[in-house]
């Protein structure tokens, strides 16, 4: 299992801020995405998110490992 | 010398002029650039009533040090402050401050326009707009299919 942390657009369209993600094997930022994605209709593509694991940008196709923090970081407009 | 960098993300109004009070003094540095990002009335278009900010805190204040930390070093400016609000804002308010000195007027312009550009790039906040319609938006998720909600 992984904690999902949703943020903006992604906990609007989830109705969550977060919730634990049973883990396939060979898992990575994109498969979980892509799951995710089917789950709640998330309207944005995989590739215009970032994937934030225990609190630092990794790779999206960084495999990801059971007790570990995943936030997908839908595009930013701070500033 | 090691450059000095000051980040902060707040849910109360910035306080501009107690900030500008007490940048540092020492007499080193003759450039001195400040940037005030404020809340627009109109976006794409639409009136703007409100916005909100959210932020995925820590990793967002992690990301606000590292740039500053980073663009003071390229740019050789010996103090940069960069305070971003979080939560609702109307319009007029000020969004985000960013103050830096240097030793002249070149470097204290130029990190003020990299730490804004890298701000807007990477740092996870992200903003909702209320608009006079009655409708909101997530605006800049140019990779998202719709928006608005």
């Amino acid at each position: 299992m992984i904690d999902v942390e949703y943020f903006a657009l992604l906990r609007e369209v989830s109705g969550k801020s977060t919730e634990k993600v049973e883990l396939h094997s060979g898992d990575t930022g994109v498969s979980v995405f892509l799951r995710l994605q089917e789950k709640y209709g998330f309207p944005l593509s995989h590739k215009n998110v970032r994937l934030a694991v225990n609190d630092e940008f990794k790779d999206m196709e960084r495999p990801l490992t059971s007790g570990e923090k995943v936030v997908f970081i839908p595009p930013v407009a701070g500033g | 010398m090691e450059p000095v960098v000051r980040v902060r993300l707040t849910d109360e109004p910035i306080p501009v002029d107690m900030l500008r009070a007490e940048r540092p003094n020492s007499g080193e540095f003759g450039g001195y650039a400040t940037f005030e990002g404020i809340v627009r009335n109109h976006n794409d278009g639409k009136k703007v009533k409100a916005i909100e900010y959210e932020a995925y805190y820590k990793l967002a204040l992690l990301e606000c040090e590292r740039i500053g930390r980073k663009v003071a070093l390229e740019k050789g400016v010996g103090f940069v402050e960069l305070v971003h609000r979080l939560g609702h804002l109307e319009v007029g308010d000020v969004a985000v401050f960013v103050q830096v000195m240097s030793h002249h007027r070149r470097e204290a312009f130029e990190a003020c326009i990299a730490i804004m550009d890298e701000i807007k790039a990477t740092v996870p906040i992200w903003k909702k707009e209320f608009y006079v319609s009655g409708e909101h938006a997530w605006p800049h998720c140019s990779g998202c299919q719709h928006g608005a909600g």
